[in-house]
């Protein structure tokens, strides 16, 4: 039996997205293919690999942004004009969280790359050299 | 014999004359000649061999005995000779083997000062190299104790006076960064 990648699989699932097909229907299918292949526990993987696939063809940018404080909507607003902007997308939908270990900065995490300004990620590069 | 002896004698009485005159008896030295031959002879047939074969054989023993001696002589100094040049050519063997006895004992004790040089050489060296590796070591963990200490307390010093609005305007100051 033939095994599809997950990037394949993901591949596909966006081109029946983009040509209108039910995002259910779409799903299932996906989900059979993993099941029988015996990879169901991928089924997260697969969804990066989708969110992947979406950003590299500038659909969609999903990313996560985390910060030590509560952000202002003017500030999250410019983040994911800037998030859009960066990668070239026309759309995004940006997730914000906090995280008192950060201490400082932001982090913001999408599904091809991950910019790091944290106070903690610096104290960390200081703690290493 | 003895009448005959006797006869002799008496006639010897009478007055001499002619050769008698000079003292000389014909009768007593014709006996006394007799006598001599017969001795001569007797002598000769059976004394004179078996004497002179004793003296030839004594004689021939003697020269044997001399002759063994001269040989025994010349034996003897040619062993002697022998024996000194054996005893010359193992004293010169010796003073060789006790030359080069010498000679390889200075070689050892050379080889082994410089040896011993050169070990006590590298041992100072290696000493030196342990202790210039754990000096950096010590520096490196005392930067590392140094680096983690200054991380730490900017981390706190950071915790404490980093607000909301300080936070923001660093993310600000980011986004601007980036987009330049």
């Amino acid at each position: 039996m033939i095994q599809l990648s997950r990037r394949v699989i993901a591949r596909y699932v966006c081109d029946r997205l983009l040509a209108g097909d039910n995002p259910k229907s779409v799903a299932r299918r996906a989900l059979a293919e993993l099941e029988q292949t015996g990879r169901r526990n991928q089924w997260g993987m697969l969804l990066d690999d989708i969110a992947y696939e979406l950003e590299r063809r500038g659909l969609l940018t999903q990313a996560k942004v985390i910060s030590a404080h509560e952000l202002s909507s003017g500030l999250r607003q410019k983040l994911e004009r800037f998030i859009r902007e960066l990668s070239g997308t026309a759309d995004s939908a940006v997730q914000f969280s906090t995280n008192d270990e950060v201490i400082g900065g932001i982090r913001i995490e999408s599904a091809t790359r991950t910019i790091d300004t944290t106070i903690q990620r610096q104290l960390l590069t200081l703690r290493k050299a | 014999m003895q009448n005959l002896l006797l006869q002799f004698a008496a006639t010897e009485a009478e007055a001499p004359s002619g050769i008698g005159a000079l003292g000389l008896n014909v009768k007593s030295f014709l006996f006394q000649l007799i006598t001599f031959v017969i001795v001569l002879l007797l002598l000769r047939r059976y004394v004179f061999p078996k004497l002179v074969a004793t003296l030839e054989d004594r004689r021939a023993t003697l020269e044997a005995s001399l002759e063994q001696a001269k040989q025994t002589e010349e034996t003897l100094a040619k062993a002697q000779h022998e024996a000194a040049s054996v005893v010359a050519k193992a004293r010169q063997e010796a003073d060789a083997a006790l030359a080069e006895a010498k000679k390889s004992a200075q070689k050892v004790i050379a080889d082994a000062e410089t040896a011993g040089s050169a070990k006590a050489a590298r041992i100072i060296a290696d000493a030196q190299a342990d202790l210039v590796r754990q000096q950096q070591q010590l520096r490196d963990e005392l930067r590392q104790e140094l680096t983690a200490l200054v991380a730490t307390a900017t981390e706190n010093v950071i915790r404490q006076k980093l607000d909301r609005k300080a936070d923001e305007a660093l993310i600000a100051a980011s986004l601007k960064e980036f987009e330049r």
